[in-house]
């Protein structure tokens, strides 16, 4: 569905993104991680048309983001991170107009989606919370039958009941075959709706893989009490170890635990912690840096 | 090019300013031509009388202004006029882009299956389809205005006739009388369509220019206040090139030079064929710079260029995000 090759977008001396490839198939729930300034509204915005790249290639359907942006845009819903509307007319005029514009004219849906998410249709844009804002462009997001939906931070606004409808929305649309590209901070979301996760660091994707695979890597400590046995020549492909000065040991186990456990049995350990991998700890991974910098303020961030 | 919901979102956003600015402008034109014909002719050339040394900063002389015609095409001249007509092309012509992009509308438009030429065309038509209507509305104003009003003059003086020699001559006995006559009987409202159409090729002008900034700009207010100085710079510059004949060369670099609407009305009723002279000449056959055909093109010119360059720097720049 979004095939995108040696994707590059420079202001000036700075590049928002760089040499991004990146391919998301049809029907994918696709999410995109990355703090802020690491280029994921730069990269949603290309696939829009709205920015144009400094090199490299984007299509959406084969269709050419830059050169055939109005036949990409037939294929895309979006919803932005910054809702702004025509603040003179009301919920429902604005969403009659949108349909106008897009040449829809079943409403039907977009009626339900509003009730869904408690939408009162009689109140004017400018009168509106931010939520209330943007529970009106999830309507509209998610009222279009376009096969490709582009949330960006669609639940910053909401309150836990309305997260918990959009992301049953986000799932709805996900099974019924639509693509979704899905950018958000909240891990926890990115977690529960998507198949595939990439990460951006500094316009560059550090990380793209399926969720299905966080699932099956764990994370083990325990402190050991006496000599810690020899890693088994079969167990070096899919376990990584570390054992620190004061008896820590920590584990990264890929794929099934029973040998490991087996191995395990073997030392003498205490206060032994078995947990998933999450895709929280994953994305500190690559961001842990930025964190210290911004935690102890000790340095610009490269 | 034109998208019709757009087209139709954008007579709905500009109705308002557009009708309160032809709402003024028609009542002002009215109340202009009311009052000129209040006034008294020859008191008018007393008060002119005492201001001879201004006579340069005008358009026309004091003889031509002192005329029905002079005086009701100094409308076109009023502060008000210029700052309705402006006030629209300002406002709307600094919608089209960076207004759109100040308050995040566009991205929503943009995101839906409407091409950038679209968005910009259904905008510029409506705003030029205003400049031009709001011109028209004032000329109305005028019209209407000389429809109704009645001027006082003098009757001719009554006379006696001395049969056998047939001798007509001035009855010394029956004093001077005034007479109501239609203004309509001296001027027509014809004859003020060259200053309106005037007025609006400035407005398009204008427009132009405020839509060229607006296609490069991302804050509105940015883009009003540029495009407010560059009228003001013009103003300046024309009135200081009037001023002193040491300074005339400015005149070269404002658009106002060839803003002239009193002597296009004048120029055209004296002689038609003034309309299409490359240059305007007065009885001395001094030049009095371009005719009115010229004026027009050159405005429509540079109007219309600058919103063709505005199209196509916004059909290729970057759109950001917000603020």
């Amino acid at each position: 569905m979004i095939n995108i090759q040696g994707l590059t977008k420079r202001y000036g001396s700075l590049s928002a993104l760089d040499g991004l490839t990146l391919e998301i198939p049809r029907g994918e729930v696709f999410g995109l991680l990355g703090p802020n300034g690491a280029g994921k509204s730069t990269l949603l915005r290309i696939l829009l048309g709205f920015l144009r790249p400094s090199s490299g290639k984007v299509t959406i359907a084969d269709f050419d983001c830059c050169r055939q942006s109005l036949q990409v845009r037939r294929l895309v819903a979006y919803m932005p991170g910054d809702v702004r509307m025509f603040p003179g007319l009301r919920a429902r005029s604005t969403i009659e107009t949108m349909a106008r514009l897009r040449g829809q004219d079943n409403l039907e849906k977009a009626w339900q989606v509003a009730d869904l998410l408690e939408l009162d249709l009689a109140c004017r844009v400018k009168a509106m919370s931010t939520g209330m804002r943007q529970k009106l462009a999830l309507v509209l997001a998610f009222s279009s039958n376009a096969p490709l939906l582009i949330l960006d931070e669609p639940t910053a606004n909401l309150d836990p009941t309305m997260r918990a409808r959009v992301m049953g929305l986000v799932t709805e649309v996900g099974k019924s075959g639509q693509t979704v590209v899905f950018s958000s901070h909240v891990l926890a979301e990115i977690e529960e709706v998507c198949d595939r996760v990439g990460i951006l660091k500094s316009g560059k994707l550090v990380h793209l893989a399926p969720l299905s695979e966080l699932a099956q890597v764990h994370h083990v400590s325990a402190i050991t009490t006496g000599p810690f046995p020899e890693l088994p020549s079969q167990l070096a492909n899919r376990v990584q170890f570390e054992l620190s000065e004061n008896q820590q040991v920590t584990l990264q186990v890929e794929g099934d635990l029973a040998p490991v456990m087996q191995w395990l049995s073997t030392a003498s350990l205490e206060q032994m912690e078995i947990e998933p991998t999450r895709l929280k700890s994953v994305y500190q991974h690559y961001h842990r840096f930025e964190q210290e910098v911004t935690a102890g303020g000790q340095g610009d961030v490269p | 090019m034109i998208h019709l919901e757009l087209l139709r979102k954008n007579i709905r956003d500009g109705l308002w300013l557009w009708f309160w600015c032809a709402l003024t402008l028609f009542n002002l034109g009215w109340l202009h031509v009311w009052v000129t014909s209040r006034l008294d002719t020859e008191s008018f050339q007393l008060i002119l009388d005492n201001f001879q040394f201004m006579e340069r900063m005008l358009p026309v002389s004091f003889a031509e202004l002192i005329t029905y015609s002079g005086r009701i095409s100094q409308f076109y001249n009023e502060p008000v006029v210029l700052i309705c007509i402006l006030l629209w092309c300002i406002s709307r012509g600094s919608d089209i882009v960076s207004g759109q992009l100040n308050r995040g509308t566009m991205e929503m438009i943009l995101a839906q299956p409407v091409s950038r030429m679209q968005v910009f065309w259904s905008h510029a038509v409506v705003t030029l389809a205003g400049t031009i209507l709001l011109p028209l509305v004032a000329w109305c104003g005028t019209s209407a205005g000389i429809a109704n009003a009645t001027i006082t003059e003098r009757a001719p003086h009554s006379t006696v006739t001395i049969p056998l020699v047939d001798l007509e001559l001035r009855n010394p006995f029956i004093p001077k009388q005034t007479i109501a006559v239609p203004l309509s009987e001296r001027v027509r409202g014809v004859d003020f369509l060259p200053a309106a159409s005037i007025l609006g090729c400035l407005g398009i002008c204008f427009s132009g220019v405020t839509m060229l900034l607006s296609s490069l700009d991302r804050f509105r207010r940015r883009t009003v206040g540029i495009a407010t100085g560059i009228v003001l710079l013009q103003m300046i510059l024309r009135i200081a090139g009037l001023a002193h004949d040491s300074l005339s060369w400015l005149l070269n670099f404002t658009v106002f030079a060839v803003y002239n609407p009193s002597r296009f009305v004048i120029y055209i009723h004296r002689d038609s064929e003034a309309l299409t002279n490359l240059l305007l000449e007065d009885h001395e056959g001094v030049s009095q710079g371009l005719g009115p055909l010229p004026s027009h093109l050159l405005l429509i010119l540079i109007g219309v260029g600058c919103m063709l360059a505005a199209a196509v720097i916004f059909r290729r720049r970057d759109l950001p995000a917000p603020l």
